[in-house]
């Protein structure tokens, strides 16, 4: 059994005005730049920190699993970009297989 | 108005004046006239109609039975209680009113809330006189909902009233004070059905809600009693108000300057019937459309105008990047946190007590929604030509249809690529969309249902989604879905529970489901958890959260089988544990339906987020602590 924390999915809407506030860490370190990225912070970010995605330990199958989730329940991602951000999360994010 | 119809009756205005009044009041036609015909048998000189009110004698139930069916109704819900004898007395001669029995008030009030929804009438329910706390829970969800209900008990006979006797209290009605628009103890039999017509039309009248009556059994039970019964022409009153000519200008006026106008919508817009009208609006002035919570889908979920709920928006923006500068509310209530800065907002309501409670308003529409959109429409095109309304909303259409495209697309993929064991929920939802007729019927109690509905396509010409229930107290959604199938019983119907909604105490409703062969399918998503409440306690990462302590979550021991309870009732089921396992279950289900009978589908469906793995629970065994093994 695994005793870390793993991804949030609570999906209350913090809006808040969300779309006033600027896009949370643009140059955060752990986040390579490019079309994938700025999909994930536009996304991503309308819902939770994106804390709930560095700090997780997550396999690529369960990225995949994951990223699906968030969309079926209405993270409004763009197809167009869904396959970059799938291959983006799984690159930058994924742990091994234990 | 109370004025105008009292003036009416004491012949101190002609009815043409009446009605010329009543139209300066801003009531449409149609309610103006609707109300004259229903007053015209009290204007001195007036003709009574033969069947306006008649005379009845009889016992104090056939007295309520008489006015009850004279309202249109076709069902009569009932629980349990001694103090139904003289209504079943009453039903030999009055068979044209069908019983519903459920086994539990809460149930019952369920059943007729879900009758209510679906079918836009009044649903009637007796139960026990101590019943009444059993079935406040889903009465406080029907008055979040503002369903009208009119629902009736025995009560201690007026010889043992304030004597602390058993099975009384000194006072039942205040407890329910809150979760109801008006109740009454009746004391006099002989105006039984005066009570009756009362707690309908408040029930009924928009914003509705229930209303509780409180017989005494031997009033119920005494004899010989005359009274007047009044024809359902009497008590249907139209009220399509329409909102006040110069702010509907004022607001259109808003609407046409605005560079990125919202519109919010909640469930006076269905409750109104006014989904068509602001379909035609929002196309006409292209506007974005946000659904608040609400237990229908006030505007059709795969329209290219449609964005989904509030945190969606910064995705449209991010599509069409105009700050909001109009927000419209149309018969919601006003969302969490909203920055209204530098917004002219306009709300629109049945309810005058909500309008404006939460904001300042730019403009305020107070009237029935549907005489209020197709008074904006009106009003716009009255502003506007085609050519200037096409200049100004051509880009905002684009963008919003590209993007909404793009979004509806990528929601198809991420519900189709999914599969194995345990099922991925959203699988389970694509499938279920695959298979259901094009009109089913879709009643859920899911903790985050407006999100997992997103497979389902909702509008007037495709499916209709009832539920959940803006107050969310559990134990409604399968009662409900009964109601539903009473008042649809043309259309498929399927309730979606999940594993723990469906433990409180929802299984008393297949006993109702079974007996009188309501072929509704329930879907248990059975992930063996209170997911949400799960994710609330260890995303905090409090102390539970960091020593990994599910103290209340999880569900998976004993590990219910739903078939099991089923069947004890007489009702097949099916259980899914692989995804591969959806296609041949959900057939089986919709031939069942087909042959008439209810089924049970029992998905074992995949947990995840915070502490999904885990299955720990406090260990606690009362048998391991005795002392006499007995």
């Amino acid at each position: 059994m695994k005793t870390n924390s793993r991804w949030g999915l609570t999906v209350a809407p913090v809006m808040a005005a969300a779309f006033l506030i600027p896009i949370l860490a643009s140059s955060q370190a752990p986040f390579p730049e490019g079309r994938a990225r700025d999909a994930v912070f536009l996304v991503c970010t309308q819902c939770h920190p994106l804390t709930r995605i560095t700090d997780n330990d997550l396999t690529a199958a369960e990225w995949e699993f994951t990223l699906y989730d968030m969309i079926a329940r209405g993270a409004p991602l763009h197809e167009a970009d869904l396959e970059a951000v799938r291959r983006y999360l799984i690159e930058n994010f994924a742990v091994d297989e234990q | 108005m109370r004025d105008l119809i009292g003036d009416l009756i004491n012949a101190n205005i002609s009815r043409r004046q009446f009605l010329a009044a009543m139209s300066a009041a801003s009531f449409s036609t149609a309610a103006a006239q609707s109300a004259l015909e229903s007053v015209a048998p009290f204007i001195p000189g007036s003709d009574m109609p033969e069947n306006f009110t008649r005379t009845v004698t009889g016992t104090g139930a056939d007295l309520l039975v008489e006015q009850v069916l004279e309202t249109g109704a076709e069902y009569l819900f009932v629980s349990n209680g001694s103090g139904l004898g003289p209504i079943c007395d009453s039903l030999v001669d009055h068979p044209q009113l069908q019983l519903i029995q459920a086994t539990h008030e809460g149930q019952l009030v369920a059943i007729a809330d879900g009758y209510a929804k679906a079918s836009g009438k009044t649903g009637f329910g007796m139960f026990s006189r101590v019943g009444l706390p059993h079935s406040s829970s889903n009465m406080y969800n029907a008055m979040k909902d503002r369903t009208p209900l009119v629902l009736f008990s025995d009560h201690a006979d007026p010889d043992r009233m304030g004597t602390d006797s058993h099975e009384d209290l000194d006072d039942w009605l205040e407890a329910i004070k809150p979760y109801t628009k008006w109740r009454w103890t009746v004391h006099e039999p002989s105006r039984l059905p005066e009570w009756v017509r009362r707690a309908y039309k408040l029930a009924s009248v928009l914003p509705g809600g229930p209303t509780h009556v409180r017989v005494p059994r031997d009033l119920l039970y005494q004899s010989n009693i005359s009274a007047n019964i009044f024809s359902g022409q009497a008590l249907n009153i139209a009220m399509e108000l329409r909102p006040d000519a110069r702010e509907v200008e004022r607001a259109a006026r808003f609407l046409l300057e605005s560079a990125s106008p919202l519109l919010y919508v909640g469930p006076e817009v269905s409750q109104t019937g006014a989904r068509a009208a602001l379909v035609e609006l929002a196309e006409l002035l292209a506007i974005p459309v946000v659904q608040h919570r609400s237990f229908y889908a006030d505007f059709p979920n795969f329209h290219p105008l449609y964005i989904g709920e509030v945190p969606a928006v910064q995705s449209y923006l991010n599509a069409y990047p105009a700050p909001i500068d109009c927000f419209i509310n149309f018969g919601a209530r006003y969302p969490n946190n909203w920055n209204y800065a530098n917004t002219a907002v306009i709300h629109a309501s049945v309810d005058p007590t909500t309008v404006g409670r939460n904001t300042p308003l730019a403009s305020a529409l107070v009237g029935d929604l549907n005489e209020v959109a197709r008074a904006l429409i009106e009003a716009v095109e009255s502003l506007a030509t085609p050519r200037q309304l096409e200049s100004r909303t051509a880009a905002r259409r684009a963008a919003c249809s590209a993007h909404t495209a793009q979004v509806r697309a990528s929601r198809l993929v991420a519900g189709s690529r999914v599969s194995g064991a345990p099922v991925p929920w959203q699988r389970l939802m694509y499938e279920l969309n695959e298979q259901l007729e094009p009109d089913a019927v879709i009643v859920e109690e899911l903790g985050t249902e407006q999100k997992t509905l997103g497979f389902f396509p909702f509008a007037d010409d495709a499916k209709l989604k009832i539920g959940r229930t803006e107050g969310r107290a559990l134990g409604w959604g399968v009662g409900a879905s009964a109601g539903v199938k009473l008042a649809l019983p043309d259309r498929q119907v399927v309730s979606l529970q999940g594993d723990g909604g469906f433990l409180f105490g929802q299984t008393d409703s297949l006993w109702t489901m079974s007996r009188y062969d309501i072929p509704v399918m329930t879907v248990v998503t059975n992930n063996r958890s209170y997911e949400e409440t799960r994710w609330q306690i260890f995303n905090r990462q409090g102390r539970a959260g960091r020593a990994n302590r599910d103290y209340v979550s999880y569900l998976g021991d004993p590990d219910v089988d739903f078939t099991k309870l089923a069947a004890a009732y007489d009702i097949r089921g099916a259980i899914v544990s692989n995804s591969d396992e959806l296609r041949p279950a959900i057939a089986q289900g919709l031939r069942t339906l087909r042959e008439g009978r209810p089924f049970m589908l029992d998905v074992r469906t995949r947990t995840l987020g915070a502490g999904a793995e885990l299955s720990w629970y406090p260990d606690f065994s009362l048998a391991d602590r005795r002392d006499r093994n007995v």
